[in-house]
């Protein structure tokens, strides 16, 4: 019998089933090794948009299986496999994706909790001598790299002094049978409970892993959630049914019951691990190598064969995308668009600069005063965007924000150089060390996941301002015009698919 | 034969004799710390094994050495709680003198102690086990701190409980 296709997917499996009835799916049953080999023929596959692969045999020694980028969406319409997932129509326009994962954020679900033997994710438990984790095929993703990762997944903590959860995503870098080290950048909400709560009391944070949860976990897990809100209500929101939880083995936390594999262990205080080098989302194998927290393994559950989804960073630079940057447009897009709007920002979409992962984002406003985009920029650049996004470009509510020649246009014509172009807290801000543009002695050793050397932050105002509003009716005329361009361009023999955009906005082609 | 790789940081500033070193299995990407002698040259080892050390910020530049692995110590990596537990037990009941019963050492930490750099024969000897002890057997040192603080906080609750 076949799944219905207009609810959300209640497991990773699940998902896959439904990619393969799309034809969505590569199922590779050649074996391709954990050892670069899948990694590459994921970053062919992304770079050619073809199907999802599914790596069916990697290893001798497990059963497991792999799944390059599982979200990664075609590069007009990034939101296309989430919108799958989640059981939404992928002929949506971007706005109507936007609104749908909006009104679901808006109406979270609280989490069920069932019983150990209900839970697809006790298939196995090994605790103690029967744990061997390097046993699993975990990628070893690019040349250079300082290890194997497990880089798509949850990661579940409690905070040590509330009844708050928090899930979110942080690679982790195996080193052997029990130990990794993960990737915790201080100025993130679980960086932030490890760094100035847990260690700083050297108490162990008790953490689980979950790799291959259901798509709605998977989606929150990238989201900006304020801190103290739990995800597993926002991902029972977006599934429009609750999420089903189920107790650790050897810590208090509840993970996802439908998991493919949960690692169950704890964050060491005052330990450390190297980190990377790695081939990062900027397109960069970067240094130095990090040192980072230490997390030791204490059980290992999982279903029957299990599925590994991985992700290839770099490989989203240029033209293609990964799972990382089409979630970046599917997930924190919409999402940051009702964050800034529950503040009262009149903001009509934030999308992420395509092809520029968690760098560059443009915003469109309706209220475009200079004094209003400061206070907006000032919220995100201390808030949620302190440590990843370098700069922000404000355009007018009826410029598509994914339409980048829209947005260069904006830019080329409103955004005057000598007035438009604002510095913000030149010296202070915390940068991450990831970026390539410190040197690594800018970038320092650990700093708590922060470069050494403070940066600053830029914001462009490409917003019109009312002289060039009411200068002379240029606007009014603006459709006619690019409708006869585009007449003039597909009687030249330029098929009128090319003019299609990213965005998709509403009452635009 | 096995391959492994290092970066030119994990490197002693004297690679020569032995050295403690963190390495990476080629094969199965496995990261571990052993004790080992390095070389340019292989005829410098006597079992020497290929190690790529990496080096620059990016660690993109490849250099080709060797390697002879000297002490996995399999044995150590697993602490023996009951074991070290006995030990413990073992030198609060009975002697906790250690007897080295060497005229060189003694030698050598008298010397020491002559010279002021530690106050008595058994304050060297104890600074230097325990910086030997971090070193070579850091887990070792972890779990008997784990496992006296643990003993501290039972004696302390024990001894609560019978003046209830």
């Amino acid at each position: 019998m076949t799944a219905d296709v207009t609810v959300a997917a209640d497991s990773f499996r699940g998902y896959i089933e439904r990619l393969r009835d799309h034809g969505a799916c590569n199922r590779i049953d050649q074996r391709i090794s954990w050892n670069l080999e899948v990694g590459a023929v994921t970053m062919r596959a992304n770079e050619r948009d073809a199907e999802i692969p599914v790596f069916e045999d990697v290893s001798d020694e497990s059963a497991a299986r792999l799944v390059g980028d599982p979200y990664r969406g075609p590069p007009r319409r990034p939101w296309e496999r989430v919108a799958m997932a989640l059981g939404l129509s992928v002929d949506l326009t971007t706005d109507r994706f936007y609104e749908e994962i909006i009104d679901r954020l808006r109406s979270p679900i609280s989490p069920t909790v069932v019983d150990r033997p209900a839970a697809p994710c006790k298939r196995h438990v090994h605790t103690g001598d029967d744990m061997d984790l390097l046993s699993f095929p975990w990628p070893f993703l690019h040349v250079g790299d300082g290890g194997r990762y497990s880089n798509l997944h949850t990661l579940i903590a409690d905070d040590r002094d509330t009844e708050w959860t928090d899930w979110s995503s942080h690679r982790a870098m195996l080193h052997d049978n029990t130990r990794a080290s993960v990737l915790l950048l201080a100025g993130e909400q679980t960086p932030n409970i490890y760094y100035y709560k847990y260690e700083r009391h050297d108490e162990p944070m008790p953490v689980a892993i979950a790799i291959g949860a259901e798509p709605a976990v998977e989606c929150v897990s990238m989201m900006w959630i304020p801190t103290g809100r739990a995800e597993s209500e926002f991902a029972g929101g977006l599934k429009r049914a609750p999420v089903e939880l189920v107790p650790c083995e050897t810590n208090d936390l509840l993970v996802p019951a439908s998991a493919e594999i949960v690692l169950e262990g704890r964050i060491l205080p005052n330990s450390r691990l190297d980190e990377g080098p790695y081939g990062d989302y900027l397109g960069y194998m970067h240094g130095p190598r990090r040192s980072m927290p230490v997390l030791e393994i204490d059980a290992i559950t999982h279903r029957e064969r299990p599925y590994i989804p991985f992700t290839v960073e770099w490989s989203e630079v240029g033209y293609a995308h990964n799972t990382t940057s089409s979630m970046e447009v599917a997930c924190v897009g919409p999402d940051a668009t009702l964050g800034l709007r529950a503040v009262g920002f009149d903001v009509e979409k934030l999308a992420p600069w395509p092809f520029t992962p968690r760098t560059v984002y443009v915003i469109s406003t309706e209220t475009t005063r200079p004094a209003y985009l400061h206070e907006l920029a000032n919220f995100i650049f201390t808030t949620w965007g302190m440590l990843h996004v370098d700069f922000f470009v404000f355009v007018d509510a009826d410029v598509d924000p994914f339409d980048q020649r829209a947005v260069l246009e904006a830019m080329a014509l409103y955004a005057d150089p000598d007035e438009d172009f604002h510095q913000f807290g030149v010296e202070t801000m915390p940068k991450v060390p990831l970026n390539i543009y410190q040197t690594p002695e800018e970038k320092g050793d650990v700093q708590r996941g922060t470069s050494k050397a403070k940066t600053a932050k830029t914001y462009i105002d490409a917003t019109r301002s009312e002289a060039d509003a009411a200068r002379d009716g240029f606007e009014r005329d603006e459709p006619d015009r690019r409708q006869r361009a585009r007449e003039i361009l597909a009687d030249a023999g330029l098929s009128a698919d090319a003019f299609g955009t990213a965005g998709g906005q509403e009452g635009r082609n | 034969m096995t391959e492994y790789s290092t970066a030119e940081e994990n490197l002693p500033d004297d690679p020569n004799g032995e050295v403690q070193l963190q390495l990476t299995d080629t094969d199965t990407k496995e990261i571990f710390v052993t004790r080992a002698r390095v070389a340019r040259t292989e005829t410098e080892l006597n079992d020497p094994e290929p190690l790529t050390v990496v080096r620059g910020p990016h660690e993109n530049i490849q250099e080709e050495w060797y390697v002879e692995i000297l002490e996995p110590n399999p044995e150590l990596e697993e602490i023996d709680e009951t074991v070290l537990r006995d030990c413990i037990d073992y030198s609060r009941t009975e002697s906790n003198v250690i007897n080295a019963r060497s005229e060189d050492a003694r030698a050598m930490v008298q010397y020491l102690v002559t010279v002021d750099e530690f106050d008595s024969v058994s304050d060297a000897v104890r600074t230097i086990v325990n910086e030997y002890m971090q070193d070579a057997y850091p887990e070792l040192l972890d779990a008997y701190l784990d496992m006296k603080a643990e003993r501290i906080r039972e004696e302390i609750s024990s001894s609560f409980g019978e003046n209830r």
